[in-house]
């Protein structure tokens, strides 16, 4: 009987009392958010989580950094598709099949959703009041979160225009569609929750991981960053037109004024808080950040904090190509993209003395060997960062991405400019301490320059703007700010249009089929002359009036199919010089680049161009480069070879495909979705008006008088728009 | 009812007399003589009882001898289990063998936490007999399963030894979440049979239909396979031994390039293009030197890689051990097993120790206890077709055939980088493979006990509890030049994984049957259970190793690298409650009635959710009971079975229902440039959390008869059934601003229909020989009812190989999981599709002619020869007439789904011979050959060499260089000037197939969709029992010795390694890629009884 009571007492035992809560089971390795938000410690390690998301690729990892940086005059990649793609946002040709605008989309809507998370969770969190001995520390962590917000939000009004927008998380609204809305009310509100929250936050002196985290001035330059913005124009669809590619507009006035003030004075909060200057050279704020190197009291106001072999792919998609074989290079950086380029003529805006040219413009790569090889195409590549520019060389043979180089966010040059370019808007005049902000940020590109930086010009509030806009370009190349510059300014379309003419002239003038009034239109609309028409020469090499027969730009004799443009090249391949003026990197193989206009041998007639730009020397190429060591070629290791073994690249600007008698499609197609040449009769040019090609061809030597938008907004993705069930709707014809 | 049932007996006796007695036949008061069972052993341990006196009895001895003085009767009665008892008269000399009774109707079959005649089943059951596996050496139990039994689907996911095996009991009843069946060992529920020692088992059955699992809820949703293991008998010590030794070796190659038709190939592709730098012929001559001087490859041999890494012969063994014995109270049997299972890919291998011992007590009269411990050891080593070096098997069959330029010549160490020197002949497969080493080890330890209480007649109360745990070890080695060692300086990387598993099932039933006016038979079953399951995991990985550190130094001297990661992770543990019930009833045997209600809790879901209930009902009616079928005298059986069920499906991760942030240590921010992977963070749930999720609820009907007949020489059973699943769990797509992309749902309905039919015949019967065939076949096809509520499509791929798009499965309403979904293979572009006036020499650039679609980039990515729409490029089918081809063009091209599947065999014996023979089958169905697609492409960077099949040779693929002998310079391809057009042309002029460097991207498309239809003679066995007198000689009472080949042949058109890939596994089934090649074994063994 004792058996058959413990048979019983056992089965009743569990049936009754156990069952439920023998269910109940813990999750001893993971957290509920509610232990998580109960600790300060654990606050800031969902805080790193809340980093972790503007780290991704598809956020700032690459996307808003590389994939989604729009061709301008400034930043380009040429694109030699003949036809329409469905993914190809950088030459404004997209559907809403697009896959970067759908991983785009779902990736800073799950970063976003992180924040919601955090800032709901801390707000509501026991330890988040005054009493609390880290109330100083907590508010710093939700300014960050907040400012972490605002960012990804303003990102997607850049390049959505009116999205959904929810500032609560899913797990509390359970609403997985959330309506859209305005890009104004969303500027304004997210302006509001930063505006709020600012004056809690602790000033970058104070925070040990310094300009790595947002600070009180990172907070206060990006309030002024996306006032300046929703103060400025966008591209706004036709009410009820979902065809139409919308008109470009702004928000009311008293809007627009609100914007513009909460820009300016923010701005001015940066500025007067002293906690930031420009006393480094310019290419030193790079250099830093691709040798791993955090200055807190200089220019950057915050880097986004990539780790090295983590995340991030500044410095490879940035930088000269490094091309690799089966997956690694012979040398210990790895391989680099050295995608995101400038575009060709950027170069040729500079002033003469601007050390910011020579900083980002990169003329060479290297095959998976070693060896450097000329850059020809239709760009340069943006040498702003590389990856091999670190002296440390922290990479692996086989690594390719993930360099772990910090990209500015906010710079407090660009809040300067910013302060400028608010108060110009403002007040329509040109007040003295905009003046001196602009001109301190041209004053820091001259650093260490044979020239002195030349003072600001402009007396009249339109050709200040003007002077502003230019200075930012010349500033910020490869950080995605210049087709945002000129989304702001309504100038998108004008700067696209010349600058596919510039592609387009050139092709025809290489190819000697010159079109003199095209050219005119363009040498008086830059102010530059390429071509060496009857215009103002434009002088841009810097020449030494010791060397006869002098080469470069100022020279009109003996050149080629009378343009100014270098179509032959000469360079040779020499040990690298160890200066960080002429390379950054102090190891590989480098260049020296010949000019040559004559039609003498070039051993007779040729002087040396040291990245095309720099002071020539008197060294001639007959004779060693003095303080250089030779370079054994490593197919006959007993032979001194390659060194000022000059090499010859005839068609320099290959542009124009003579068999065919038209230029070639990257000239044609780099702006597809908004100008373009005609894919069935090259001959002829399309400029895209809602869609259709109108055939400019016969006007296109006229100044144009009606240019029509750049459909520059993505489209809500496909499967986002299946998702919402009929919630999300497309406008702007896609 | 009795009448039959005695007519049956005396039908079943004179067979037996007529067939198998012996000629005389005395009438005399002692009864002596020997018994033999069907195979001519003699049978230890056979009851010999007078007739109508049981108290008169004795058993056979050693040799099967007996000896009984009768008191009253003349005849014995000879009973054993297993077989069928012998009643005859009693003689001197009598040689009795009795018959195996296999179908024998009154056999007991273990169902649902009870035993029952299988007489008195009203559901479907599969079996197999101890005897049948024991014949035939396989290395585990689930592997004796194959081609079987109807509608149960043996597979394994490939050639590894050790491989997982999958278990399919009529198809997969969940689209999404596992189907792997129940497995119940001795009553016990386990994870899985894959380290029973096949010597060990007694019998499988295989439960198919609701009616019969429903009694073990959620978990027998996908059938139930109940082993039981050899059990102790009672009488003398019983030792016996099992030895074999297998040898084993690749069943088939692929057919790559040769040295010089590699080198060839490499040269075209390096400088056949204008997209290509001059690096690339630069690399090229490089490591292969002029090519103008090629020829002087074609002298030298190749070095095969499936040769060197897939060659090796390794002998394998088992030894099994088993002893048992003990008196009428205690029982006991023993068994140690050893095998050792090296593969054919070096490296690779599993090695196993089991010790099972099973003890028997009667505590008291009617209280019986079972304590059941196992030990089981398992040592793998490599870890599947993908986890062979670095990148697998492919990368294996990819790797160049030659070392170019070296195996002429030194290289010179002043350019050449000492480390590349090293890689080049370091990262080839062998050495990959030496560097960059995996072994696991397993030791499991189950308890398991029952205590059993009969306190009044027909009231059976049982308690039965298993424990488990498992520990195990896994052991990573990256060497220094792996890709891994790379990353960390070029220098060995280790890693070390502990896993302790810790189980438990605790069952408490109360069972009672009764009879009541002799017909109505009811039986009650009552009874409750809970399940536990949780997992400890330690993870410690250690870099920058010194170089000359190997793995075994690493693994012993963690120490020696630099702490890097390190990690614990203690599971959220997985747990069910339950409460079930049974009533049956039959009236007479005749018509049979049983229903099941079953409760199951699971901690996956949430609360009010968490059970599931799970009803069951199925009856049968015995035909061959009715009066009419009393004189159809060859039939024995005809009985008409149906069954309604509900079962449940749980089978999804935990903690899917709640709201859990996870520690990340990759991927946060750098902060202070000090942590290379940045800081570690807690990040939110990778999928959303849902907390509606709940039971995915199959419903089954099944129909079946069963039929015996000629005196049990034939059995027919054929069965249908349609299984309806809904409320599938599914991983679904939700909108993203939601922050999430995923999320658990219970989406959809899919619907199982089936056929299936097993036949068993002794085919012939003599006096020293019988020949039994078997046969069975099932067909069952699997269509989805409903998805959700936005989608008509949904799309899956297959982690292994995918298209760039990922979607290469497709899921539609109205039709059936597991279609391929992609392009049409149209052929190539050819000359003639082109406008030849357009064409634009530099670029290269080919204008197509009006009315040929364009190849987009978003299907077929550019190479180096230029954009895909050109001469000698794939080109597939415009289906929707755009005048493109792009992702629109896709559609269903591949069926993964076999028509008809099942086996056949044959076994017999004559005299001292026995002989068996096993196919298994399976007909129309497609498979995606991934491998191919690889070995048919080049998605490698432009400069490195990989090797291709050999059916693209120059005289059938697409070329760009011009003949050998002109290859003397840099540039000789097409698209620059030093072949003309014309010559381009005439080379080309027959090609049929593309130039393996034009393909860089992945497709599915309908040229790699092959038909998998195969039949393979899985085994070959023949077997010889010594003589008695011999084997008495040897002090031994039996003898067998037998030679056996396994997978000797099979019949297919596939012209991958094997057909048998994922058959019906998931979403994504039939995707050959990365797969561990099969072997084909020869083994000779020996069984000893002593």
């Amino acid at each position: 009987m004792k058996l058959k009571n413990i048979f019983i007492s056992g089965l009743g035992l569990l049936a009754l009392t156990a069952c439920n809560d023998y269910l109940d089971v813990d999750a001893p390795s993971k957290s509920f958010p509610s232990n998580i938000y109960s600790s300060t410690k654990d606050v800031s390690m969902a805080l790193n989580g809340v980093y972790a998301e503007i780290l991704a690729s598809n956020t700032f990892g690459q996307a808003y950094t590389y994939s989604l940086v729009l061709n301008s005059d400034v930043d380009f990649v040429s694109n030699s598709s003949a036809s329409a793609q469905t993914n190809t946002p950088k030459r404004y040709d997209q559907t809403s099949a697009s896959s970067t605008a759908n991983s785009v989309w779902n990736a800073t809507y799950t970063a976003i959703e992180t924040t919601n998370e955090f800032i709901y969770y801390l707000s509501n969190s026991p330890i988040y009041n005054k009493e609390d001995d880290n109330w100083t520390e907590l508010q710093q962590y939700m300014g960050e979160a907040k400012a972490i917000r605002a960012m990804l939000y303003n990102e997607l009004i850049c390049y959505w225009g009116d999205v959904p927008f929810t500032m609560e998380p899913t797990s509390v609204t359970q609403n997985f569609v959330p309506a859209i809305t305005s890009r104004d009310v969303i500027a304004r509100k997210i302006l509001e929750d930063l505006i709020e929250i600012a004056p809690n936050m602790k000033s970058v002196s104070s925070i040990p991981e310094g300009v790595e985290r947002i600070s009180q001035e990172a907070c206060w330059a990006l309030i002024a960053r996306i006032g300046l913005q929703a103060g400025g124009y966008s591209l706004r669809h036709a009410e009820g037109d979902a065809t139409s590619y919308g008109y470009m507009g702004m928000p009311s006035d008293s809007e627009r004024n609100w914007f513009l003030t909460t820009a300016r004075d923010y701005a001015k909060k940066v500025i007067d808080s002293k906690t930031h200057s420009l006393s480094l050279p310019y290419q030193s704020v790079f250099l830093n950040e691709c040798n791993m190197k955090v200055v807190n009291d200089d220019d950057v106001i915050f880097e986004i904090p990539f780790a090295i072999e983590a995340s991030g792919s500044i410095g490879y998609r940035q930088g000269p190509k490094f091309e690799a074989n089966g997956g690694s290079t012979n040398f210990q950086w790895g391989e680099s993209g050295g995608n995101q380029q400038l575009e060709w003529f950027y170069r040729y805006s500079f002033k003469q003395g601007d050390m910011r040219r020579d900083a980002v413009v990169g003329w060479w790569y290297y095959t998976y060997d070693g060896i450097p090889k000329i850059c020809k195409g239709y760009s340069y590549y943006n040498n702003k960062w590389s990856k091999l520019f670190n002296d440390t060389r922290a990479y692996s043979r086989i690594s390719a991405n993930n360099t772990g180089i910090n990209y500015p966010y906010l710079r407090y040059a660009d809040v300067l400019l910013m302060y400028a370019e608010a108060d110009v808007k403002l007040t329509k005049a040109v007040n003295t301490d905009a003046v001196q902000a602009l001109q301190s940020v041209r004053n820091r590109a001259y650093i260490g320059s044979t020239v002195a930086a030349p003072a600001v010009a402009a007396t009249d509030s339109a050709s200040f703007m003007d002077e502003i806009l230019q200075e930012r370009k010349w500033e910020f190349a490869g950080e995605n700010m210049r087709w945002k510059d000129l989304v702001r300014n309504n100038q998108l379309s004008e700067v696209l249009y010349y600058t596919f003419l510039r592609y387009y002239a050139t092709a025809y003038e290489v190819g000697g089929m010159s079109n003199t009034t095209l050219n005119d239109m363009i040498v008086a609309h830059d102010g530059i002359d390429y071509f060496g028409g009857s215009g103002e020469t434009y002088t841009i090499e810097e020449i030494d009036a010791a060397i006869p027969g002098d080469l470069a730009y100022g020279q009109t004799a003996g050149k080629a199919k009378g343009s100014l443009l270098p179509q032959r090249l000469d360079y040779c391949w020499i040990e690298n010089p160890k200066d960080n003026e002429y390379f950054a990197n102090h190891e590989l193989p480098t260049l020296y680049i010949f000019n040559r206009y004559s039609n003498n041998h070039p051993a007779n007639n040729m002087t040396k161009v040291v990245n095309f730009f720099k002071l020539m020397k008197s060294n001639h190429p007959t004779s060693k480069v003095a303080g250089y060591t030779a370079i054994t070629d490593p197919e006959n290791p007993n032979t001194e070879l390659r060194n000022l073994t000059l090499k010859r690249d005839d068609s320099y600007i290959n542009w124009f495909y003579d068999a065919d008698g038209y230029p070639r499609n990257q000239v044609l197609y780099s702006f597809y979705g908004f100008i373009r040449g005609d894919e069935t009769d090259k001959t002829k040019v399309l400029l895209i008006r809602n869609g259709v090609g109108e055939d400019i061809t016969g006007k296109i030597d006229q100044v144009p008088t009606d240019l029509p938008v750049v459909r520059y907004i993505l489209p809500i993705p496909r499967e986002a728009i299946t998702r919402s069930e009929g919630v999300y709707k497309n406008y702007y014809g896609y | 009812m009795k009448d039959a049932m005695k007519l049956l007996c005396k039908l079943c006796l004179l067979a037996a007399f007529f067939v198998l007695a012996p000629p005389e036949v005395l009438a005399q008061t002692t009864a002596k003589g020997q018994v033999f069972d069907s195979t001519g052993e003699p049978v230890i341990g056979a009851t010999v009882v007078e007739k109508g006196n049981a108290k008169n009895a004795t058993v056979t001895d050693f040799d099967g001898n007996f000896t009984l003085k009768l008191q009253k009767a003349k005849s014995v009665v000879i009973s054993y289990v297993g077989m069928k008892p012998y009643e005859g008269t009693a003689s001197q000399s009598m040689k009795i063998t009795l018959e195996d009774d296999n179908a024998a109707l009154e056999e007991v079959v273990v169902v649902g936490y009870t035993s029952k005649a299988r007489k008195d089943l009203t559901g479907s059951v599969g079996s197999i007999q101890g005897k049948k596996l024991e014949a035939v050496p396989v290395s585990s139990a689930a592997e004796a399963l194959q081609g079987k039994i109807a509608g149960v689907q043996v597979t394994t996911v490939d050639g590894q030894p050790g491989a997982d095996i999958n278990i399919r009991v009529r198809g997969a009843t969940s689209v999404t979440q596992s189907n792997e069946p129940l497995y119940i060992v001795d009553g016990f529920q386990v994870p899985n049979i894959n380290d029973i020692p096949p010597s060990d088992i007694a019998s499988i059955d295989v439960l198919k239909d609701a009616s019969l699992t429903a009694i073990y809820g959620a978990k027998g949703g996908n059938g139930v396979i109940i082993v039981t293991t050899k059990s102790a008998k009672e009488g003398k010590v019983q030792v016996s031994f099992n030895g074999r030794l297998t040898a084993a070796h690749i069943s088939k190659k692929l057919d790559l390039m040769d040295i010089y038709q590699f080198v060839e190939y490499s040269w075209d592709r390096a400088a056949g293009g204008v997209k290509a730098s001059e690096s690339s012929p630069r690399y090229y001559r490089y490591n292969f030197g002029n090519p103008a001087e090629m020829s002087r490859y074609s002298k030298l041999a190749s070095i095969d890689w499936q040769d060197e890494v897939m060659n090796e012969t390794p002998i394998n063994y088992s030894a099994n051990l088993s002893i048992g014995g003990g008196n009428e109270s205690t029982k006991f049997n023993l068994s140690l097993t050893q095998t050792e299972d090296k593969g054919i890919i070096m490296g690779s291998g599993v090695r196993r120790t089991n010790i099972n011992l099973k003890l028997n007590t009667n505590i008291t009269k009617n209280l019986k206890f079972t304590y059941n411990p196992t030990i089981t050891y398992r040592r793998d080593e490599g870890a599947g077709g993908d986890a062979v070096g670095t990148g697998g098997i492919i990368d294996v069959l990819k790797y160049m055939p030659t070392s170019g330029y070296r195996q002429f010549a030194s290289w010179n160490k002043n350019w050449e980088d000492e480390d590349i020197s090293n890689a080049f002949a370091l990262t080839n497969p062998a050495k990959d493979i030496s560097t960059n080493v995996q072994k696991r080890h397993s030791y499991n330890l189950n308890n398991r006990f029952s205590l059993v209480w009969n306190p009044i007649d027909h009231l059976t109360l049982r308690t039965e509890g298993n424990y488990s745990i498992t520990f195990r070890d896994t052991q990573r080695y990256y060497g220094p030049l792996t890709d891994t060692g790379k990353k960390y300086n070029s220098q060995p990387v280790a890693s070390i994984t502990n896993r302790t598993t810790q189980s438990y099932t605790w069952t408490n039933t109360a069972s009672y049957d009764m009879t009541i006016q002799d017909d109505h038979n009811l039986s009650f079953l009552l009874g409750q259970e809970i399940y536990n399951n949780q997992y400890k995991e330690y993870l410690q990985t250690n870099r920058y190793f010194d170089r000359t550190v190997d793995a075994t130094t690493a693994f012993n001297n963690m120490q020696l690298g630099t702490p890097y990661i390190s990690n614990t992770v203690l599971s959220t543990a997985d747990r069910t409650a339950s409460f079930f019930g049974q009533v049956s009833y039959n009236f007479d045997h005749k018509y049979l009635l049983s229903a099941t209600f079953r409760a199951d809790g699971s901690s996956k879901f949430s609360k009010g959710n968490k059970w599931g209930y799970f009803p069951s009902i199925s009856g049968a009616w015995d035909i061959k009971r009715e009066k009419f079928m009393k004189d159809v005298k060859w039939v024995d059986q005809l009985k008409l079975r149906a069954a309604f069920g509900l079962a449940g499906n749980n089978n999804i991760n935990s903690d899917l229902w709640r709201y859990l942030y996870d520690v990340q240590v990759e991927g946060g921010p750098g902060f202070g440039e000090t942590t290379q992977y940045g800081e570690m963070y807690y990040s939110k749930p990778s999928t959303y959390p849902n907390t509606e999720i709940k039971w995915e609820t199959t419903i089954t009907r099944n129909f079946a008869l069963d039929m015996q007949f000629f005196g049990g020489r034939l059995t027919v059973t054929p069965e249908l059934y349609f299984n309806t699943t809904r409320d599938l769990l599914y991983q679904s797509t939700i909108a993203t601003t939601s922050g999430y992309s995923k999320q658990m749902q219970n989406v959809g309905k899919v619907q199982n229909n089936g056929f299936e039919l097993t036949i068993n015949g002794d085919i012939l019967r003599g006096k020293d020989y019988v020949l039994s065939g078997n046969l069975t076949l099932g067909h069952n096809k699997m269509k989805v009812k409903e998805l959700n509520a936005t989608d008509s499509q949904l799309f899956n791929y297959s982690t292994r190989f995918a298209s760039s798009g990922k979607d290469d499965y497709v899921l539609e309403v109205g039709k059936e999981v597991g279609l391929l979904y992609g392009y049409i293979y149209d052929g190539l572009y050819s000359f003639d599709d082109f406008d030849p006036a357009a064409y634009n020499k530099s670029t290269p650039e080919w204008k197509l002619n009006d009315g040929v679609p364009e190849m987009t980039t978003d299907v077929l990515a550019a190479s180096t020869s230029g954009d895909p729409s050109m001469p000698g490029k794939m080109k597939f089918k415009d289906l929707d007439g755009d005048g493109k081809i792009t992702t629109n063009d896709r559609t269903v091209i591949g069926n993964t789904n076999p028509t008809l599947q099942g086996g056949f065999g044959l076994s017999g014996t004559w005299k001292d011979f026995d002989f068996t023979a096993n196919f298994t089958y399976m007909l129309n169905f497609d498979i995606y050959n991934g491998t191919a697609y690889a070995l048919s492409s080049s998605s490698a960077n432009s400069q490195s060499y990989t090797n291709v099949l050999s059916k693209f040779n120059r005289n059938s693929r697409w070329v760009y260089t011009v003949n050998e002998g002109s290859h003397d310079s840099y540039h000789d391809g097409i698209m620059n000037t030093y072949m003309t057009m014309d010559a381009y042309k005439t080379a080309n002029a027959n090609t049929t197939l593309w130039n393996p460097a034009d393909v860089v991207s992945n497709t599915i498309n309908s040229n790699f969709v092959e038909d998998g239809s195969f039949l393979r003679c899985s085994d070959v066995t023949i077997g010889y029992t010594l003589p008695k007198e011999l084997s008495k000689k040897l002090y031994m009472s039996k003898v067998r010795l037998y030679a056996s080949a396994t997978n000797l042949f099979i019949i297919t058109g596939y012209s991958g390694y094997d057909p048998e890939v994922d058959i019906q596994s998931g979403l994504t089934p039939s995707m050959d890629y990365n797969r561990y090649p099969r072997n084909r074994a020869f083994s000779f063994g020996v069984n000893v009884t002593f």
